[in-house]
């Protein structure tokens, strides 16, 4: 019920070799700095700034992103996969939030 | 006349040259995206998003919480209670424990004033909570979310033989054909007729035109990504009613379960895809 919840999503299963398609979803509102329409004030940016994608607590890519991306973001990253394991992205916004959700891969 | 000839030829030489120059420009802007590969990726966007996550998805996580928490699972949808596996392809239906017929929503609320302890005034409180906002995670629009992706892949089936069922649809259609306001509209200003009929870039699906009813009422509640938010269907009722200027229009109303029963029945025997994806 809350900013950063996530859900990603993988193949359950995968041939070794494979490259498959980590693909995730993050609830934030990704609002740009402006102004108030109605008061005047100046609103502060709150914005996702880096996601990094683990793979068995390896880094394998980072992403750093800015105000311009689209509120609920959807990533897709490929990934080669050789051995089962946990797949984690860890990602953290510009008021000091920090979360991370999991996914399971298997490879036969 | 020399000199003149110069000076003509020199003015007519930078002026290609600034030509050529604005050319190549706008040859280098094509080159970026050539109408071809504009074609291309938004074919490629369109793909993705139909392979990859909605974000409505997310919703209907929150939604599976929510339900416990305010005892839905007691809820008879016409299917038995606590079952929603194909729950929102029967309904609108008859309910003889309310002795009315109710679509999806209005039962939601029923269940809410019986089994969690709210007023109607707190129902509708909750319902119209997430209305006007961007962005907002209301618990109402988790279980509406979460109910109807329960029942993807069964087909829209309501049934007309119930007279109780077939009587709120003669009211639907009444409703959807009546001129009313201030500006004299009515739901077939726009979603009528073989013509095709379009808001700004929007093409608006028409209910003479055979499947478009049931292609455009199947992805409801859909994600807008202008609002970064999913619409439920009384939502959608309510923008429409405002943009006709009709007298405001309240969620779970007869109206609403009318026009419910009106638009699902035209669309029986579509496949439900929830959540859908909009502008």
């Amino acid at each position: 019920m809350a900013i950063g919840t996530a859900i990603v999503r993988v193949p359950k299963e995968a041939k070794k070799g494979e490259i498959i398609r980590v693909q995730m979803v993050i609830t934030h509102p990704m609002t740009p700095p402006r102004k108030d329409p109605q008061t005047g004030q100046e609103v502060p940016p709150h914005n996702l700034t880096k996601l990094v994608l683990l793979y068995n607590d390896r880094v394998v890519s980072e992403m750093n992103m800015g105000a311009g991306v689209s509120a609920n973001p959807f990533i897709a990253l490929p990934l080669k996969v050789e051995e089962s394991g946990v797949i984690k992205i860890a990602y953290e916004d510009n008021k000091g939030g920090k979360w991370e959700k999991t996914a399971d891969i298997k490879v036969v | 006349m020399g000199k003149k000839a110069i000076l003509l030829s020199a003015v007519l030489t930078s002026l290609l040259g600034a030509g050529f120059v604005g050319y190549k420009h706008a040859k280098a802007q094509d080159q970026e995206l050539s109408p071809e590969e504009e074609i291309r990726l938004v074919q490629e966007f369109n793909r993705m998003l139909a392979e990859g996550i909605n974000p409505g998805e997310i919703w209907a996580e929150m939604g599976k919480e929510a339900f416990k928490k305010y005892n839905l699972d007691k809820c008879d949808f016409g299917l038995g209670p606590g079952k929603i596996e194909g729950a929102l392809a029967q309904l609108p239906r008859y309910f003889p424990d309310a002795k009315k017929v109710m679509d999806l929503e209005t039962r939601i609320g029923w269940c809410l004033q019986q089994y969690a302890g709210m007023t109607p005034d707190q129902v509708k409180k909750f319902a119209k909570e997430c209305w006007g906002k961007r962005q907002c995670m209301g618990e109402y629009d988790a279980i509406v979310m979460y109910i109807s992706m329960a029942s993807n892949g069964y087909k829209i089936n309501v049934n007309l033989k119930d007279p109780q069922v077939k009587k709120m649809y003669e009211i639907g259609k009444r409703i959807y054909y009546t001129r009313l306001g201030p500006w004299d509209f009515n739901c077939a200003t726009c979603h009528a007729g073989q013509k095709e009929a379009r808001i700004r870039a929007t093409r608006l699906w028409s209910a003479d035109r055979p499947g478009e009813a049931g292609k455009a009422i199947s992805i409801f509640p859909k994600y807008l990504v202008r609002w970064s938010q999913p619409m439920t269907m009384h939502y959608r009722y309510a923008e429409c009613i405002r943009q006709m200027r009709w007298p405001t229009f309240e969620p779970h109303s007869d109206l609403a379960v009318a026009l419910s029963t009106f638009l699902y029945a035209t669309g029986n025997g579509t496949e439900i895809k929830v959540p859908g994806i909009g502008r």
